[in-house]
């Protein structure tokens, strides 16, 4: 179901205007990943040339790659507005394979980790079991925390954001104002300004930096030496594979996917109010397209991608997550890869005004992985699982000097919170299930006040599985009603109540010696609740229906059961 | 001006408390009161055995000319009143 705070829906079609002014928005959002390819592109020595031909064809790639992700017919595509950007997972085997090989064998080495995204892509709905919600609500907590880094320093204007001489204080202000209007725009806007929050602060900032003079001096001239129309060209021709290179980028393969199955079930929960678990063949869908944008990527000449985690939490902040604003994106990138001077202007906003754009969204995707992480009953297991893996994601962004001497193959997990984080969610969420039982039993006296022990042990095999909130509690009424119907003298001596837990459904068997409960159909009215002595047995019966998703009563040779079934 | 009792439950609103609520609210109404109005913010459970203490209540207090109202209400025990349609007798306030 639409949330009720999505003005337009991933099904909805805005107007005209509004759906172009939303992926204009959309595009400037990934102005900062544009300026860290950049800067990734600078430290492998590329030629500015070679660099602006790259960023061309990353747009093409980009472009093409959230049209392709927003479809959501056949065997690619999740159906959501999920653009790609240049992934952070690949920097350092983008280092390695660019500084020691060349250009060729960094576009060859992304094919190849293209296609094995692909494969692994195909593999997720086998291994869905591996992704509990916590664990995907750990690697999306995370996804928010990892684009700190990038908002930060542009942000509160870290002079190396800066071009020289650049005033720190000035930048600082063009940041908070742009941040303020932002947020400004989210609380207390209306209708345009309410939807268009980033672009609204993007040009409130950019009017604040030339009222205070940080603009960088270089900015005006690189856009008007850029022409207005260009055919995007390859950097260097041809492919080339390196063995010593595969393992490496296997690794980054398997943190990029790991990202990517936080990003799309955002996308999922974004756009669900009733969102309650992972639909891992649509993230397999969705991670399919990354596999092939990664391919295209290395075909066409570029760096490789993942799903721009800045994009979806725009989205959420603005309440629009319309799959159409996918293809108005779409066709604006490949515009502006066509439109050289365009590209250009969006490639040189000053460093505050990205980093406020960043820090802005990074507020949404932090907060839903939070929601998701406390939507869910947490024993002591799953708290220091969920812990373990915030702790040592946030241990490699906080202090990576201490990983440097970490084995070389390793470097592309370690080198990225998200994905240090999510392996480690991984590992302990197996290891931590191994003796965990999904099934108990309680045991319980017929005459007797069950309430308290029914209650705490609903409680406490809810927090052993990671049941929901909500479904614990309604089980734990139904049980209450079921108890109470049978302390009407339906049952004698013990009563058993048999519960287990497949993630999709909490069933209770009810098992005791005595009458079988009547399950009504119909409420008894008002005279039969006050004047008829089976009123009150028979509104029980009536209610434990309403409650649970299916009932049954069964009797065997010596004992009744009332089994319910309730959705998690 | 009706006179209006209050009365403060606190716990379950079941088949093991229904009894003492009900004498409770008898109590009062037998009283002065014409109306009750019952402050639910401290009940976590609501049976059909407390349900039914309701619609007792509630038609003595239509009786004297009354209302039986009910504030302070979580979520889980409104939904249970909304799905019996008791909200047509109890008048639920926030």
């Amino acid at each position: 179901m639409k949330p009720t705070t999505l003005t337009f829906g991933v099904d909805d079609t805005p107007p005209l205007l509004e759906l172009a002014s939303l992926g204009l928005q959309q595009v400037l959002m990934g102005a900062a990943g544009w300026v860290m390819m950049a800067t990734v592109l600078a430290t492998l020595s590329v030629s500015l040339g070679d660099t602006q031909s790259m960023l061309r064809m990353g747009m093409i790639v980009t472009g093409l790659g959230a049209m392709l992700q927003a479809n959501r017919r056949g065997p690619v595509g999740s159906g959501y507005l999920c653009p790609p950007i240049i992934a952070p997972a690949f920097f350092s085997t983008t280092i390695l394979a660019g500084g020691g090989f060349g250009l060729a064998t960094l576009f060859g080495m992304t094919t190849v980790a293209g296609a094995i995204e692909v494969v692994l892509a195909r593999l997720l709905p086998r291994i869905r079991f591996l992704f509990p919600p916590e664990v995907i609500g750990v690697v999306m907590v995370m996804v928010g925390i990892a684009v700190l880094p990038t908002g930060f320093p542009r942000l509160l204007a870290d002079p190396a954001t800066l071009s020289a001489g650049a005033d720190q204080g000035r930048n600082v202000a063009v940041g908070i104002v742009t941040l303020a209007t932002m947020t400004g725009c989210t609380v207390w806007g209306r209708g345009l300004v309410k939807l268009l929050p980033l672009l609204v602060g993007i040009f409130t900032g950019v009017a604040a930096a030339l009222a205070l003079g940080c603009v960088p001096p270089t900015a005006l001239p690189s856009i008007l030496h850029e022409p207005w129309f260009g055919w995007p060209h390859r950097a260097v021709s041809g492919v080339a594979f390196e063995w010593s290179l595969l393992l490496p980028f296997t690794i980054a393969c398997v943190a990029s996917s790991l990202k990517n199955i936080g990003d799309l079930t955002m996308c999922q929960k974004i756009n669900d109010s009733d969102w309650k678990r992972t639909d891992m063949a649509s993230v397999s869908r969705g991670a399919s397209v990354l596999g092939i944008v990664n391919i295209a990527s290395g075909l066409l000449g570029t760096v490789s991608h993942n799903a721009s985690s800045s994009n979806i939490g725009l989205a959420v902040a603005s309440g629009a997550t319309s799959r159409s604003i996918a293809y108005s994106f779409g066709a604006l990138m490949l515009l502006c890869a066509f439109l050289p001077k365009v590209a250009a202007t969006i490639t040189a906003l000053p460093p505050p005004i990205t980093g406020a754009a960043v820090i802005y969204c990074a507020c949404f995707m932090m907060l839903a992985g939070i929601q998701l992480l406390t939507s869910r009953l947490l024993d002591t297991r799953r708290i220091l699982m969920a812990g373990c893996a915030l702790a040592f994601g946030l241990s490699a962004g906080l202090m990576p000097h201490l990983y440097v001497n970490a084995p070389h193959f390793l470097q592309p997990i370690l080198h990225s919170p998200v994905s240090f984080s999510a392996l480690v969610a991984l590992v302990l969420n197996y290891l931590m299930q191994l003796g965990n039982t999904r099934h108990t039993r309680l045991t319980l006296t017929a005459g007797e006040d069950n309430y308290a022990a029914v209650r705490d042990a609903m409680l406490e095999f809810g927090a052993s599985v990671g049941a929901r909130k909500e479904a614990i509690t309604t089980a734990t009424e139904s049980l209450h009603h079921v108890m109470e119907s049978l302390a009407t003298g339906l049952a004698s001596g013990e009563i058993t109540v048999d519960i287990a837990f497949d993630e999709y459904h909490l069933d209770l068997d009810v098992s005791y010696q005595g009458q079988a409960i009547e399950l009504v159909k119909t409420r008894p009215d008002r005279d039969t609740l006050l004047n008829d002595p089976t009123g009150l047995a028979k509104l029980s019966g009536w209610l434990l229906g309403q409650r649970a998703d299916r009932v049954r009563i069964k009797t065997d040779a010596d004992r009744c059961h009332v089994l319910l079934r309730l959705t998690n | 001006m009706p006179v209006v009792a209050k009365y403060q439950p606190v716990g379950r609103f079941d088949a093991s408390t229904a009894a003492q609520h009900e004498a409770e609210l008898r109590r009062l109404l037998d009283g002065a009161a014409q109306s009750v109005e019952l402050d639910f913010s401290k009940i976590e459970f609501l049976s059909s055995a407390g349900l039914r203490v309701l619609l007792i209540t509630a038609s003595a207090a239509e009786k004297k000319g009354g209302t039986l109202q009910l504030s302070g209400a979580r979520p889980a025990i409104r939904e249970i009143i909304l799905t019996v349609g008791f909200d047509d007798i109890v008048h639920l306030r926030d």
